[in-house]
Order: C-alpha cells, then structure tokens, then sequence
C-alpha cells in the first residue's frame, strides 16, 4: 500500500469520529479526485467493519478455556457496556445462537416465569424484594385481542407510557431480582455467563417494535442492593449490559430475544429488566406489547454437577 | 405466518446473510464510528425487509441493497452533519461505485484476514477482541489499560495498517500458488 502516513492518518481521524472539518474537507478532496485514495480507504473501512465481526464469530465468555477478557480484568470490574440493535426474529436470533459453543446449562429459579400467578400483587417499578414481579405500567391477562400466551394461561401487557407523560423513560419496563446466592453457583467451575430470555408479542405488526433487555450483577445483596440503584448501575465494578432488539414490520407472532452477559463469580444480586421502546418515529402512536416465558440460566465452561 | 410469507422470510434472509458483510464495510466507509455504522446497518436490514416484497428481479439484489444502504446513510448523515463532520454527497455517491465495484475483492481480504489475524501478537488481538466489541468505548477501555485513548487510536490504527499488508501479502502469495 502506498499511502502517506499523512493520508491514513485522515482516514482514522475520519472513521474514529474525531477529524476537524479541514481534515474531513482534505480527506473528501482526496477521495474525490484519487480513485486509489478511494481504494485504499474502502480497504480500510472494510477492514475495520470484519474486526468488529471476528469477536462474534469467536465467543470467548463460555469457551471451555478461560476468556482473555475475564482474567486481564478483575472479575469485579467486568464488562459494563450496552449493545444495540439485533434483529429478533427466531430465525436471525436461531443463526446467532448457534454460533457459540455450550457447555453446560443450568436453570435459575425466576419467580412465576410465565406470568401464571394472577393473585400475586405487581410491585410499582423496581422490586425491593425476591420474589416479585415490578412493572411501570403492564398487568396479568388472559388471552385477549386473538393473542394467546406463549406459555400456560397468562401473559404479561406492557402498557405504552404516553408520549406526553413526564416520566424519564418511556420504556414499559418489567423488573425482577435474584439471590444468586441461593441458586447453584458453588458447584460450578470455571467462566460463567447468566442469560436471559423472554418472548414478545406485538399488536401492532406494520411498524418496526423495539424491544429491549438489560441485566445488572451487583456484589451485594437483594436486600441493599436496590437502594440508589440507578446511580449503582453506571458504577465501574457493577457488570450492566442491555440489548436492543428490532422486530421487522410483518414479522408475527412470538418473537423470543436472549441477552447473555459475563457473571462475577463475587455477583449476590441480579436484577434483570425487559421492556417495549417507544416507537423510534415519535409521530406513530404507541401500542400494547405481550410478554411471556421468562428464563434465567447460567451457561458454564465447566462444571462439576452429574 | 403463511407458506409464502415464510417463504418470502427465508429467500430475504439467505440474500441478506449473502450480502451483509459487504453491505456494513460500505455502510461503515459513509459513516464515521464504528457504533453510528452499527446503528445504520440496524436500519438498513429493517428497510430492506420492508422493502423487499417491492424487488421484482432477486439478480438486481446487490444493487438494490446497496442502494437502499447509501439512502438510509445519508439520511442519518443529514441528521448528524450539524454535531460531526461528514463527507459531502458527490464523495458518498463515488464510494458507493467503488465500494460495488470492489465487492469481490473486499471479499477476497476479508477472507485474507483470518490468516493475518494469527500473525498479530496476543497483545494485539486482545486489543482487537476488546476494542471491536459492541459498546465498548475507547476512552474507558484505555483507562482501564492504563493508557491515553489517543494511544489506544493510533495502536489500533497500527495494527490495521498492518493487517491491510498483510492481506495484500497472503492474496499476492495465493496468485502465484
């Protein structure tokens, strides 16, 4: 490759978001006249877009060797990040999941998983407690409107929040948390991931839907561990990871959306969310979404269980 | 969903499967960031969905896609050109011809790359591993590593400069075999 340090250096300062406006000028004059200045930077955004897909070709968290990220960094201070934007029909979510290798997987007791127990009170917003099921505008309900649940007789209605309402997040959001200090991680060795999935059905089928799942593992227990919780969840040694994920217009019925994240082994409390976005274009009205069949599961490198 | 809604769903998804690492090196050329790239291509396959029951000739696929990505790029450079500096149309439109033109040896490289990748260091391909990961922020992952993030840039910078000679290398090499 023949190109001046001069002229790479424009491309990263381009493509890393950082070039002033003299050196975004200087690049484009150069990509416009010079077909091979056109060339090489094609070569370099090419490049750089396959680096961001050998990660997912190559999942490291539950390959039966230890992760390169996981022991460079105290298990304290794992990943925190958010992830947007993965389709969620169960045929782009079935080709993503196949390409990670598992070696063990053992369920964790999520409370009332499939919304069945309707005598059971919503707590408002985020549980402060095990054992409970937190929503910021849903119920329980039976099949209605030609939906019916995914699992048993019951199913969760995420209510829309309103444009107009003055609240911080118009994510219908549902909320529960887990002592992983009384679920099986002692008779596991090695990496572990926890992950999450859940179902979603939209009423409205000719507009894109967002869903969304985030997971938070915090080092203390349920009984603290909700206090000032927001402000907990952008600390360093807490591992918070969400996922977007874009349902097509036309896609119908169930769509079944997994989140996975790396899990301490010092992690007491899991507080897991699921929710509806918003419509992105704010003009469409929003609309009810379902949600049903919630799993918890850890996937394990290895494991001394039978 | 109807046979031929299932049908349609399944001939969408081998055409997209078939196109999209294409598609996201084109997309990421218009698009400065590597998170902003992701966002667009998110966008791209829900228009292209949307859209494909209106391709008549599924041989017009790849020109249509790529059509569809440069539109839903430059749309969502309008909306960015007032907080980042971007390219101008007439460089969009010529990187769009290019990047068409090119595909098979874009193609070429990326197949090229699973040979050089072994060739880097453990150090470098931890970085890569970290830094490529979705989310992730350059500045904090540096902070974590102990580093400037202006440092973490130009070693990053480094180790693609030295995969892109590293690929022209193994694809000269295969031409002679």
């Amino acid at each position: 490759m023949n190109r001046t340090e001069h002229e790479l250096e424009l491309m990263r300062l381009y493509l890393d978001g950082v070039a002033s406006l003299e050196e975004t000028q200087e690049l484009e004059s150069l990509i416009v006249k010079d077909a091979s200045v056109r060339q090489d930077f094609l070569r370099y955004t090419h490049l750089d877009s396959a680096l961001a897909g050998v990660r997912i070709s190559q999942p490291s968290v539950v390959a039966p060797r230890r992760s390169v990220w996981l022991s460079w960094r105290p298990l304290t201070a794992a990943a925190a990040g958010i992830v947007f934007g993965m389709l969620c029909t169960s045929v782009v979510f079935g080709f993503v999941t196949q390409r990670t290798t598992l070696v063990e997987k053992v369920p964790l007791a999520v409370f009332d998983p499939g919304f069945e127990d309707v005598d059971h009170p919503l707590d408002g917003g985020l549980p402060n407690r095990v054992g409970q099921w937190g929503v910021d505008s849903a119920k329980l309900v039976p099949a209605e409107n030609g939906v019916q649940p995914l699992e048993g007789q019951y199913m969760m209605r995420l209510e829309p929040i309103p444009h107009e309402k003055l609240v911080k997040n118009h994510t219908s959001r549902v909320y529960q948390l887990l002592d992983l200090r009384a679920q099986p991680l002692e008779s596991l060795v090695g990496d572990f991931e926890v992950q999450v999935t859940a179902s979603f059905f939209a009423t409205r089928q000719d507009f894109n839907s967002r869903y969304l799942i985030r997971v938070i593992a915090l080092d203390e227990p349920p009984e603290t561990a909700t206090k000032e919780f927001w402000s907990k969840t952008e600390r360093d040694d807490v591992v918070s990871v969400s996922q977007r994920y874009d349902r097509m217009p036309g896609d119908g019925g169930w769509q079944t959306c997994s989140l996975r994240i790396p899990l301490p082994r010092v992690a007491k409390t899991l507080v897991f969310i699921l929710g509806a976005l918003p419509p992105g274009d704010a003009s469409l009205q929003s609309s009810a979404h379902y949600l049903d069949d919630v799993h918890v599961s850890l996937l394990a490198s290895e494991s001394k269980l039978p | 969903m109807t046979d031929s809604e299932q049908h349609r769903h399944d001939l969408f998804l081998r055409l997209y499967v078939e196109h999209e690492e294409s598609l996201r090196g084109f997309v990421r050329s218009l698009v400065p960031t590597l998170e902003d790239s992701r966002e667009v291509m998110q966008d791209v396959a829900a228009v292209l969905w949307r859209k494909f029951e209106d391709i008549t000739s599924m041989d017009d696929f790849r020109r249509w896609a790529f059509g569809v990505a440069r539109f839903v790029s430059m749309e969502f450079l309008r909306t960015r050109r007032r907080d980042r500096h971007v390219f101008g149309d007439e460089a969009l439109r010529l990187l769009a011809v290019a990047s068409e033109e090119a595909e098979d040896a874009f193609e070429a490289e990326r197949r090229a790359l699973n040979d050089c990748l072994h060739k880097l260091t453990d150090d470098q391909r931890t970085l890569v591993e970290e830094a490529y990961k979705p989310g992730v922020r350059i500045d904090e992952l540096a902070a974590r590593a102990g580093r400037s993030a202006m440092a973490l840039y130009k070693s990053l910078h480094r180790i693609r400069i030295a995969l892109m000679n590293c690929t022209q290398q193994v694809l000269a090499e295969e031409e002679l075999t």
